[in-house]
This record gives structure tokens, C-alpha cells and sequence, in this order.
């Protein structure tokens, strides 16, 4: 990167950007008609198929209806908050993606010399801290959009999703130390490039975490079976019940983005990124087949984490919220820090990565068990659900007075 | 340059925003931009990794804990409690503004005439810190001194401005903060984590008192 001339980094720059910004926007709609149609195949329907071939177009119809539609603005709401909710939960969803590499390098010719320029907007020092800073951002939408509203119903779901996005980032920023400590590096570039073959992908290594980092980016991409901030059966649609329009549509894109780039992190960090077994040195040649076959292959990974976030969408129910909270913070959590723990010792003492992945399996099991029995243990002793009733039914705020 | 005016003419407003604002709301929205134009003036300074570590822990977490208390409590608009007692605090901002001011004065007046930290030391002596300090290897320095100013560029003949350059671009740097909090200030760096737990369990054996005293 830092012998590209000025004026080729500029350019390159912009190109890449509008691709992907335009990838992004093409995905969420590629999105809402596979997830339409992914949970028709499930239930044994057929889904939208009447809107062009296989019902493609069913998005770009949805979008229509969106803008054409009256903008309603409630009478009772904080009107500038409401407004920008969700500017606010849109953005972080659309920079996250300004430093996540999707593929390897392709050579360009300029002023007749050859350069090679990667397949990524920024590659920054902090990289994946970057990432962890914005999508730490993205609650915000939520929270002010539902307080904005000036309804119970909206209240209920921000505060939902308030505590549940704190207590999931936690089990997401520490799931990925192991994997920084063995990459040597905060640059998703280098951490790519730490797995250039198959043995050295994280999620053998770091099977654990890899479980926990999932988990928690369903959970704060607020994605059944964590969708508690929306849950329709009790809280009408959660925080954004005032919604209408294109505002509406807003929290809509940006949920779908941010399981876009969601996925697209977790092939960065666990699942190898551009590297596939077998044609990592074709990959790395710094040819344009090479480029283009390093981005197809983050593309089909990619999309096959798509898949799977709509495939447990519609496998699975909801949890309670007990049982939410018991997750993050007595079982994700501790095998987090276990994790962090086991492979710093196992990889000083040993340097191999097949003791760490043995141990680091070994030690979450154990904490799981471990915790568990206490948790069960505790909760014999003790009855505590009328404590928890008093917060529900007791003195509740009230809410339109303001 | 323009990056610093313009992040801490931010900074300014939107922190007076926070004490201006009625709504506390809005005050806690304020405060989250006051954090953001910090991120952004640590970023001007090339401290990439503090401004990353300020919008995780104080816009990420913290302030999402402000407005969830904020919320539940329901605070309305302070409109009569606020008023009370305005002179004298009106006093205490004007002598506070005024300490504070001759304390920026004094400190900028110190950097001026000492010409900051770096200039007044020679090539050699810095370079020697990096290695100390940074733990660096003469290839690491080398590396870091070509990615900066071009290829061919060796470290004996850089200019004074060009060395600070190098140390500025270099304490920004992850790593070397790494480096430095695990063997300069390995010491501190314990203590405040110990701290940390000390606080964390104080917070555990209060919340986990048992529930018949409440009773």
C-alpha cells in the first residue's frame, strides 16, 4: 500500500467504495428475497414468486411501496430524535465495511508501472478494534428510536434492546483475543493472511470462541432467536411500532446490513477469509484471475453464512429473557475469558495450534459444566422470581408524562 | 490542523449543548458527540488506538448504561430544581474558567519554550529510545522509516522534523503501546486492573446479599 501513488490510491479508493457501498445495498435487497423465500422452502410454501423470474423483483417492489408511501410523523413523539434514529442506526451499519478486506489484490497498470491494489477501503492499524468501535454504535438507532416514540410498546423493546446489545458485546470483543494473539496483529489483512492454509483456519483453533462470536452477533444483530426488542407477539413490533415509510424501511436495511457484514467478520476472522484448500497460491499470485477468485470465494462463504442466519431464524423460537441474559453472562462470557486464558498459556508453552485447539475445546467444556451446575445448584436454593416480578408489574415509569 | 479546530470546536459546543439541554436526553446525546469529537482529536493527534478505545468504552458502553438509567428513571425536563441557587453557581463557573484557562496557558507556555519533548534531543538519542522503549530491532526502524518517507531513506540522515514524524507515527501504533504497557508500565498497568477486580467484586458481594434482609 504505501508505495501506490497519491493519485492511484484516490481513485481506487472511490471505486471501491461505491462498489461496495452499492454491494451492500444490492445484498439487502438479494437478502429480504432470500430470506422470503428461504422461509417459504422451510414451511413448504412457495414464497413471492409472481414479481419477475422466481419473484426477484419482489425487493425492488417492497422499496417502491416504501417511498411512495404517506411519511407519517406521530403527534406525541420527540420529533428530532425520531427523525434521527434512523439516520443513526444506518450509518454504522454502512462504515463497518470500510475496513473489511474482501479478497486478495489485483494488478492494475498505471502510468506504465504495475501495481497491485487490495481488495479493501482501509486497511488501518486498529482494524478489527475499528469494528468492534462502530457496532458498539448501532444500538443507538434502537434505543433513541424507541424512546423517540413515546410508546410503551417501543419503550419496552429499546430497553430490551439496550441491556441485551451490552451484555452480548462483551462475549464478542473477548471471543476474538485468542485469534489476535495467535494472528500477532489487529489488521483483518494479516489475520487473512495468518490462515493461509486450511489447518491454520481459526475456527479449528478456536472452536469455542468461534461458537461465542457467532452467538453474539446474532444476538446483536438482533436476529431471532435474540429478536426480543421486537417481539411481535408481546411488544407489537418493538422499537419501531411508530415507524412508517422509508423510516421504517431504514431499520429494516440496516438489520440486513448488519448481518451482512456480521457474516462477512466472521469469514474474515475464523473461516480463512479469501483462502479456500487447494487454491491459496493461485489466490495469493497477485493476478486478476487470482483477485477475482479471492473475492468469489469470500462471496460464496459469505453467502452461506446468509444463509444460515435465516436457516436458525426459522428453525428456531425465541428465548425468555432470563434465559438471554443467563447465556451472555454464565456461559458465553466465562468460556470467553477461559479461552483468552487457555491459549495464551497452551500457545507460550507448546507454540502448536493443534494443543490449543485441544485445550481451549477441553476448558469450555469443563467451564460450561462447571457453571452450570453452580447455576443449577443456586437457583435450588433460592427463590428469586418474585424479585423479578416487582421490576415488571410494580412501580412502572410512566411513560407519557414528559 | 484543520482536523483539531474543527473536532474541538465540536468538542466545545456540544459539551456546552450538554449543560444547556433541558431534556436529559438530549444532554446524553450531546455528551455522545462531545466523545465523538475526543475520538476525533485523539485521531488528528495519530493516537488511532485511544480514539478506538474512547468510542468503545464511552460511547459504546458507558453512555448506552446513561441512557438506559435515564430512561427507566424517566427524568423529566429540569425546569424549576435547576434554577435555584444560580448566583452561586454562577461564581464557581467563572472562577473555575478562569483557574482553568491560567492552567492551559501555563501548560502550552511549558511545551513552547521546552519546544515539546522531541526537538530538543538529538537524531541519535531518540533513535536509541526507540530501541529502549519500543523495543525495536534497527529492521523494524528501518521498515518504519521507509513506509514513511519513501524507499532508500535511511535513518542517519533524517531531518529533525522528519524524526519526530517517525516517533509521533510510531507511539499511535498498537503495538508499540502493547510493548509499552508490558514492560515500561507493566507496574501501573496491574495495579489499575487490580483495582478494576477490586471494584467488580465489591459490586458482586453487594448485589448478591441474601434476600431475607431485604424481607
Amino acid at each position: 500500500m504505501e508505495n501506490l501513488p497519491l493519485s492511484l490510491v484516490l481513485i481506487s479508493s472511490i471505486i471501491k467504495i461505491l462498489i461496495i457501498v452499492h454491494m451492500l445495498l444490492i445484498g439487502v435487497m438479494g437478502m429480504i428475497w432470500a430470506e422470503r423465500r428461504v422461509s417459504a422452502w422451510i414451511q413448504d410454501r412457495y414464497g413471492p414468486n409472481r414479481v419477475g423470474p422466481q419473484g426477484l423483483l419482489q425487493p425492488i417492489a417492497d422499496g417502491i411501496k416504501f417511498l411512495l408511501k404517506e411519511d407519517l410523523i406521530p403527534e406525541h413523539v420527540d420529533k428530532v430524535v425520531y427523525i434521527l434514529a434512523p439516520a443513526i442506526i444506518l450509518i454504522p451499519a454502512l462504515i463497518t465495511c470500510a475496513v473489511v478486506p474482501f479478497g486478495s489484490e489485483i494488478p492494475v497498470s498505471w502510468d506504465g508501472q504495475e501495481y497491485r491494489i487490495p481488495l479493501q477501503i482501509a486497511d488501518i492499524d486498529i482494524g478489527i478494534l475499528y469494528i468492534l468501535a462502530i457496532t458498539s454504535l448501532g444500538v443507538y438507532g434502537v434505543v433513541l428510536g424507541a424512546w423517540a416514540s413515546n410508546n410503551k410498546y417501543s419503550f419496552l423493546g429499546g430497553l430490551r434492546a439496550s441491556a441485551q446489545m451490552v451484555s452480548y458485546e462483551l462475549p464478542l470483543g473477548l471471543s476474538i483475543v485468542g485469534v489476535l494473539m495467535l494472528s500477532e496483529s489487529l489488521r483483518l489483512r494479516e489475520i487473512v493472511l495468518a490462515q493461509s492454509s486450511f489447518l491454520h483456519w481459526n475456527f479449528l483453533t478456536h472452536f469455542p470462541s468461534f461458537l461465542v462470536f457467532i452467538i453474539a452477533v446474532f444476538a446483536e444483530t438482533n436476529r431471532l432467536p435474540f429478536d426480543l426488542a421486537e417481539a411481535e407477539q408481546e411488544l407489537v413490533g418493538g422499537y419501531h411500532t411508530e415507524y412508517s415509510s422509508m423510516k421504517f424501511a431504514m431499520y429494516f436495511m440496516a438489520e440486513y446490513m448488519h448481518m451482512i457484514v456480521g457474516s462477512v467478520v466472521v469469514v474474515v476472522l475464523f473461516l480463512g477469509g479469501w483462502y479456500f484448500p487447494g487454491l491459496e497460491k493461485l489466490v495469493d499470485s497477485g493476478t486478476l484471475v487470482g483477485g477475482l477468485l479471492s473475492f468469489i470465494i469470500v462471496f460464496v462463504k459469505t453467502s452461506f453464512f446468509l444463509f444460515f442466519f435465516i436457516w436458525v431464524r426459522w428453525s428456531l423460537p425465541r428465548f425468555r429473557y432470563d434465559q438471554l441474559m443467563n447465556l451472555g453472562w454464565k456461559v458465553l462470557l466465562p468460556i470467553a475469558l477461559t479461552s483468552i486464558v487457555v491459549t495464551a498459556v497452551v500457545w507460550v508453552v507448546s507454540e502448536s495450534r493443534l494443543w490449543v485447539g485441544i485445550f481451549n475445546v477441553i476448558s469450555a467444556v469443563v467451564v460450561t459444566s462447571v457453571v452450570t451446575t453452580l447455576v443449577s445448584m443456586r437457583s435450588k436454593s433460592k427463590v428469586v422470581i418474585e424479585d423479578d416480578l416487582d421490576i415488571v408489574s410494580g412501580d412502572s415509569p410512566s411513560f407519557m408524562t414528559r | 490542523m484543520v482536523l483539531l479546530v474543527i473536532f474541538g470546536l465540536v468538542a466545545i459546543c456540544s459539551a456546552i449543548c450538554v449543560v444547556a439541554f433541558k431534556n436529559p436526553i438530549h444532554s446524553a446525546l450531546a455528551l455522545i458527540l462531545t466523545f465523538f469529537s475526543q475520538a476525533g482529536l485523539f485521531i488528528a493527534l495519530g493516537a488511532h488506538f485511544v480514539a478506538a478505545v474512547q468510542v468503545i468504552v464511552y460511547a459504546g458502553a458507558i453512555m448506552v448504561l446513561f441512557l438506559f438509567v435515564i430512561m427507566l428513571l424517566n427524568l423529566g425536563s429540569l425546569q424549576d430544581t435547576a434554577r435555584q441557587n444560580i448566583s452561586a453557581i454562577k461564581i464557581f463557573v467563572l472562577v473555575l474558567a478562569v483557574l482553568l484557562a491560567i492552567e492551559g496557558i501555563t501548560v502550552a507556555r511549558y511545551v513552547d519554550q521546552n519546544g515539546g519533548v522531541i526537538k530538543k534531543q538529538s537524531t541519535d538519542v531518540i533513535i536509541q529510545r526507540l530501541k529502549d522503549d519500543f523495543k525495536m530491532s534497527d529492521e523494524d526502524i528501518k521498515h518504519s522509516v521507509e513506509e514513511l518517507y519513501g524507499k532508500g531513506t535511511s535513518v542517519s540522515n533524517l531531518t529533525s522534523v522528519q524524526v519526530t514524524g517517525l516517533v509521533h507515527g510510531e507511539m499511535g501504533k498498537t503495538e508499540r503501546i502493547g510493548t509499552l504497557l508490558f514492560s515500561k508500565f507493566v507496574l501501573p498497568f496491574e495495579v489499575t486492573s487490580f483495582i478494576l477486580i477490586a471494584a467488580l467484586i465489591g459490586v458482586i458481594s453487594i448485589v448478591n446479599r441474601e434476600p431475607q434482609e431485604a424481607a
